[in-house]
């Protein structure tokens, strides 16, 4: 048989959906477990420190100009707004330090246990370090309360 | 340099800032609760007090260790991060050298800020 | 007759709700639901084949083995991805949605592309480096391995390369640079193994900002592996051997075989087997 099938020239590759969820994949933590909502709250409060950061060394910074101008500084922050702006700052800290413990012992693998044999049901390793995760967070909730406390007096 | 030196740089950083800016804060907001310790009732932002930390050559280090260590640990995750978003090789030398920059610049206005705020408190 | 009966009696409705992907209609993802009749023992996959066998033909998802084994059928099942074989639609409610998986190209309907998956796993040098390659090319001896040191990385041997976690990671949702759980957990799979003597040579491939510290330790991984492989656990052993070494320094010793004519002392204690009785 002379008949030969003529070389077809290949398929364009059909169109595609990228699927990748982008920074609405960090922020939505969905049914995911109490870990990765604890990540969100990092980034963020980490991001606001290192935003607070360069702008408070520039506020302190204005000692330099003399008491006057230190006090009526001071009294611009007294504003309610500036007040609460604080408070976020010192809550950001509390949860970021505390948080930062729980990481920093689990990036090196140490409070995650010891690999073991799969068997089902499936261990995991971050629930190992729950407890801990637990009071970690109860004493940044306590130490948050008790600097809203103060600042509540001030 | 290896990614994993400037991560464990980072790591380092993140738990001295756990001791350093815990005393900060600890000094800055938790006035009262110290206060029943220590039985200091001067106001901890009046300029006298101000003045008393700077002019303590122990204090001004503290700050300086605080400052950069602060930077490094912040400046690192957030370049992480925007890296994350932008993930060319392209911008991620942008985004280094701009971390860089910037913490290189407010450490050294931070340095200076506190060096002469020691010099203008042994004066006063 | 009255088994049918039974079985009949405990038939319930469900929705099945399915994000579909059509590359010929250039509509982009669109949802269809469809009715169908929930049976015991239903699995998501099984509910697939159900929508497809009776009410449209063209819905498109990859599955093979139909038990948890091969990771073919890796999809978003209400909120979380999972294996539509390994998810009974009971413990689901009223209603399934079925998505494809997040962070991956679609190809059709339920269809991912799983190829950058492998290409990463490929990266991280996936097997056991040695210098002495003609003993693993052409074993003469075996390798000495404990229990104890087997159990050292088993757990991270049993990956199905099913991109579920590389689906659940935050990271991997922005930065396609960045290696993933599943490439990662491969590495530290070969890093524990004590017949293993390639760490410089895959820290290499690992020691970077989108390789192992692009990791912060969220846990959406391990959470959605449907093996235990637990890729978090991993990638945080990774760190540490990227930081302090490797767990072992010494590949693990060649060993002879039992030399020929050997007999276990023992061997007089084994009861002889007992007459066939067929």
């Amino acid at each position: 048989m002379a008949t030969q099938t003529p070389a077809k020239a290949p398929r364009p590759a059909p169109p595609r959906v990228d699927g990748r969820l982008g920074i609405r994949g960090w922020v939505y933590a969905g049914r995911y477990p109490a870990e990765r909502y604890l990540y969100i709250l990092h980034r963020i409060s980490g991001i606001g420190l290192v935003v607070y950061l360069p702008i408070h060394v520039w506020v302190t910074s204005r000692r330099l100009a003399g008491p006057e101008v230190w006090e009526q500084t001071m009294a611009t922050l007294r504003h309610p707004l500036l007040v609460v702006g604080e408070f976020l700052v010192l809550a950001a800290f509390v949860y970021h330090a505390f948080n930062g413990i729980r990481l920093l012992f689990g990036h090196l693998g140490y409070t995650l246990g010891r690999p073991a044999p799969p068997v089902y049901p499936y261990a995991v390793a971050l629930h190992r370090q729950r407890p801990l995760t637990v009071v970690l967070m109860i004493l940044a909730g306590v130490f948050i309360a008790i600097g809203a406390w103060e600042f509540l007096i001030r | 340099m290896r990614e994993s030196r400037l991560w464990a740089a980072h790591l380092f950083a993140g738990a001295a800032l756990v001791v350093l800016l815990g005393m900060h804060m600890t000094i800055m907001h938790y006035e009262a609760i110290l206060g029943l310790f220590t039985g200091a009732h001067e106001p901890v932002l009046g300029f006298a007090a101000v003045l008393a930390r700077d002019r303590s050559a122990v204090m001004r280090a503290l700050y300086v260790l605080l400052l950069g260590a602060a930077l490094y640990h912040g400046l690192y995750g957030v370049r992480g991060i925007l890296r994350e978003v932008w993930h060319s090789a392209r911008a991620g030398r942008v985004i280094d050298a701009v971390a860089v920059i910037v913490g290189l610049g407010v450490f050294a206005y931070g340095v200076v800020v506190i060096v002469l705020a020691g010099r203008h408190a042994a004066t006063m | 007759m009255s088994a049918t009966t039974a079985t009949q009696q405990r038939v319930t409705t469900m929705t099945v709700k399915v994000t579909r992907y059509d590359p010929e209609a250039s509509v982009g993802l669109r949802q269809q639901t469809w009715e169908i009749q929930a049976l015991p023992g239903m699995t998501v996959l099984d509910a697939l084949f159900a929508v497809k066998e009776q009410h449209d033909g063209s819905l498109a998802f990859r599955c093979s083995c139909r038990m948890g084994v091969c990771g073919s059928c890796g999809m978003m099942i209400n909120g979380l991805p999972r294996l539509a074989c390994n998810t009974q639609v009971s413990s689901l409610g009223p209603v399934v949605e079925v998505g494809p998986l997040p962070n991956h190209d679609v190809i059709k309907d339920l269809v991912p592309d799983l190829a950058r998956t492998f290409t990463r796993h490929q990266t991280v040098r996936p097997y056991i480096i040695r210098p002495d390659v003609d003993e693993v090319e052409q074993p003469t001896r075996e390798f000495a391995q404990t229990p104890a040191e087997r159990i050292a990385y088993v757990q991270f041997s049993y990956c199905l390369k099913c991109s579920l976690c590389l689906a659940a990671c935050p990271t991997e949702a922005t930065a396609p640079a960045f290696l993933g759980p599943q490439a990662l957990a491969a590495a530290y799979r070969y890093t524990a193994d004590n017949r293993d003597a390639g760490f410089a040579e895959r820290a290499g491939a690992v020691d970077g900002l989108h390789g192992t510290f692009g990791c912060h330790l969220a846990g959406a991984c391990s959470e959605a592996c449907p093996k235990g492989v637990d890729p978090a656990f991993a990638i945080q052993l990774l760190k540490r051997a990227l930081l302090f070494g490797p767990p072992h320094r010494q590949p693990a010793e060649v060993v002879p075989a039992v030399p020929e004519g050997y007999r276990s002392p023992k061997a007089d204690d084994v009861p002889k087997a007992p007459p066939p009785t067929v």
